[in-house]
């Protein structure tokens, strides 16, 4: 399993202990007293029976049940890749990045054109997902713009599965998607019980903010509830129209429309593996936009994240998405301080690294690439500063003394790795810089692109691959 | 043959400071003279940790190691290579100006220069024009190295120049200089012969100046 040194880690907090006991008082008191609204009968049911007052499509959840929720649910929960080998442990204050879904258009790398996406484009960002360490985890990333967009949640979770081995947080529209692409991740992973073993699928399903569940939403908490697929049930909260303007109103709905999601899979399913967040961000007044680049979106994500490991639930943070339209400056300064932020405060599975550029709509593959860059940096940072007698290196100052140098020195041979080298940004000298072509950031990022989503993925077997081809055919 | 010139360039790219005497004795008892071993078989390693080194595959630390297992080497070969050579590519002295205490810049080109093959002689820091002097009729260097890392400092260079010029010794000396503030057109100013940004492209300007 993957254990960290157990040096003392950055840290980051944007809440005290008495704040935190606030918010979640504030979250039992929304839910109970405002509640939320549902049309689901089965949902309805279950809720009304185990002690929610239903009146009408208005369920009000009283404290008891959405604490007895939280105490059910497992603390951790741990993802496994195509091989069966259990990889992204989601517990305490680890943390893994990931992708992101649902990009409408693409970014040519080569040409700077943008257009739609399609089903080959995922191919690609697949592929380069496999290839870029930083990402533990992948998600789906656009949505085919080539293929019937009935069938389309299927085709790219299918490429997905066949251009990376890691594991799959994915959207789809119903539960008979949701079926359909657990079936393929069952047919791969050779059945249920090396599923349950290590799962490789996650689903992340969406309340509708404020506090309401359309149908198909709580279908696929059911669904997932009773086969054991972890569930995220994350909501898009917008301070200012669709929360509050205020940070810890918009934290505390945003909480409140993911616990009640938990209380409803709790019901159907003790122990049914649970992801708890939200994204929570802003309005821009100014534009309409929903904005992925706002440094409040990072702070309310730091505050649900130590929401999370307060409840001991595992939390899907978000970090390393942008409002701006290119893989530029802004975007390389957006990235930067959210992902460090995310990290520094431990948010588990944190998605929208390097896929999500003009808040959400674009996908590109040279994004990717600069994020996962942006990561070693945020690594490096939480290694923190290792203490030893090793590190501390008295003897070798002492023999070295005043005026002396390290160069040479057998310590420094052994340790002059840990440092982190890039071979995107830049640290030459001028001249050689100069020599070398003078070529500047974006030239740089489009060369190492290329030569990335050459990458070839390691092939699902033959056997498998057919399967998964006359699944397709029966996808409606 | 060229198998026992290719195991002493492996060594030497390698680092493999251990058997290095070793295997510099072996060849030489295999009837190769000192100075084939030299040319044909430790400086095109070293030729290689070179360019390794600029095209970022190998780092400052393992260059080092490459150079100190070339040192070693030298240790074996010194005393029967022909008096005067000096064995290789022949003799630098090298210095940081007077006033600048800044070390690591001069001693890394020194190490660089030593490993590629030259001879160095180190003066230190705070070397006065007139130590230049000393040294350059002393050793009869073909190259005199001058480091300075401050603007404050830099003026120095100029003057130990002048000073060659006026003990009639300059014409005998190619004289490059370095550190962080110096740059081409400087060079011109003060009439040194060549410039190097940093310690990979010292070992350049220098066999250059030495003719290869």
């Amino acid at each position: 399993m993957f254990c960290p040194d157990l040096n003392f880690r950055p840290r980051m907090s944007v809440l005290n202990a008495e704040q935190m006991e606030q918010i979640h008082q504030a979250t039992l008191e929304l839910l109970e007293r405002t509640g939320v609204q549902m049309t689901h009968p089965r949902g309805l049911e279950l809720l009304h029976n185990a002690g929610a007052r239903v009146d009408g499509n208005r369920v009000r959840i009283p404290a008891w049940m959405v604490e007895d929720a939280i105490r059910k649910a497992p603390s951790r929960v741990v993802l496994g890749n195509r091989n069966g080998e259990r990889k992204v442990f989601l517990e305490g204050d680890k943390y893994w990045f990931g992708p992101s879904l649902d990009c409408i258009d693409y970014l040519d790398p080569l040409t700077d054109q943008r257009r739609r996406f399609t089903s080959d484009n995922c191919r690609v960002t697949a592929t380069l997902a496999d290839a870029l360490p930083n990402y533990t985890w992948v998600m789906t990333i656009g949505m085919a713009d080539d293929v019937p967009a009935d069938i389309a949640d299927r085709v790219i979770a299918k490429q997905v599965f066949t251009y990376t081995e890691k594991p799959l947080v994915f959207c789809c529209k119903d539960a008979n998607s949701v079926r359909d692409i657990y079936e393929m991740a069952l047919v791969i992973a050779g059945g249920e019980a090396q599923f349950r073993q290590a799962p490789t699928i996650v689903h992340y399903s969406e309340p509708i903010s404020p506090l309401l569940y359309y149908d198909p939403a709580v279908e696929k908490i059911l669904y997932c509830a009773e086969q054991g697929i972890p569930l995220i049930n994350f909501p898009a909260p917008q301070g200012g129209s669709t929360a509050p303007a205020t940070l810890a109103g918009e934290i505390v709905q945003g909480s409140a429309e993911s616990l009640s999601g938990l209380v409803l899979a709790q019901l159907v399913r003790p122990g049914a593996p649970f992801i708890y967040g939200a994204f929570a961000t802003k309005m821009d007044m100014r534009t309409t936009i929903f904005s992925y680049g706002a440094p409040e979106y990072t702070v309310m994500a730091a505050a649900l994240a130590q929401m999370a490991q307060r409840y001991r639930l595992p939390f899907f943070g978000t970090a390393g998405c942008t409002d701006a339209k290119f893989p530029d400056a802004q975007a390389a300064a957006e990235v930067a301080f959210s992902c460090l932020a995310s990290a520094a405060v431990g948010a588990n599975l944190i998605h929208d690294a390097g896929s999500w550029l003009d808040h959400g709509s674009l996908a590109s593959p040279a994004f990717m690439v600069l994020v996962n860059e942006i990561l070693y940096m945020v690594n490096q940072l939480m290694g923190g500063v290792p203490v030893s007698e090793e590190s501390l290196a008295l003897d070798m100052m002492n023999r070295v003394g005043p005026g002396g140098h390290y160069l040479n020195e057998e310590h420094t041979l052994k340790h002059f790795k840990e440092m982190w080298y890039s071979d995107l940004f830049d640290r030459s000298i001028y001249q050689t810089w100069l020599d070398h072509g003078g070529k500047r950031f974006d030239e740089r990022l489009r060369t190492k692109t290329t030569k990335l989503m050459k990458h070839q993925p390691k092939s699902l077997p033959e056997d498998i691959s057919r399967e998964l081809e006359s699944m397709a055919r029966h996808w409606q | 043959m060229s198998a026992v010139y290719g195991q002493l360039s492996e060594a030497v790219l390698g680092g493999n400071l251990k058997d290095i005497k070793k295997l510099t004795q072996m060849a030489l008892d295999g009837g190769f003279s000192a100075q084939q071993v030299l040319d044909l078989g430790l400086l095109p390693g070293m030729d290689e940790v070179g360019k390794l080194f600029k095209t970022g595959a190998m780092f400052i630390p393992e260059v080092l190691l490459s150079a100190k297992t070339m040192a070693a080497a030298m240790d074996v070969l010194k005393p029967l290579l022909v008096k005067g050579e000096g064995g290789g590519r022949g003799t630098v002295v090298i210095g940081t100006v007077q006033g600048d205490l800044h070390n690591i810049g001069k001693n890394l080109v020194a190490m660089m220069l030593e490993g590629a093959g030259f001879t160095v002689v180190d003066l230190g820091i705070d070397v006065k024009p007139q130590a230049f002097l000393d040294a350059v009729k002393q050793h009869k260097p073909k190259l005199l190295g001058m480091s300075a890392l401050l603007t404050t400092t830099m003026p120095r260079m100029g003057e130990t120049i002048r000073a060659l010029e006026e003990a009639g010794v300059r014409s005998q000396v190619r004289v490059m200089v370095g550190g962080a503030p110096v740059t081409e057109g400087f060079v011109a100013k003060i009439h040194a012969d060549a410039y190097a940004a940093n310690a990979g492209t010292a070992v350049d300007v220098a066999k250059a100046l030495v003719g290869g």
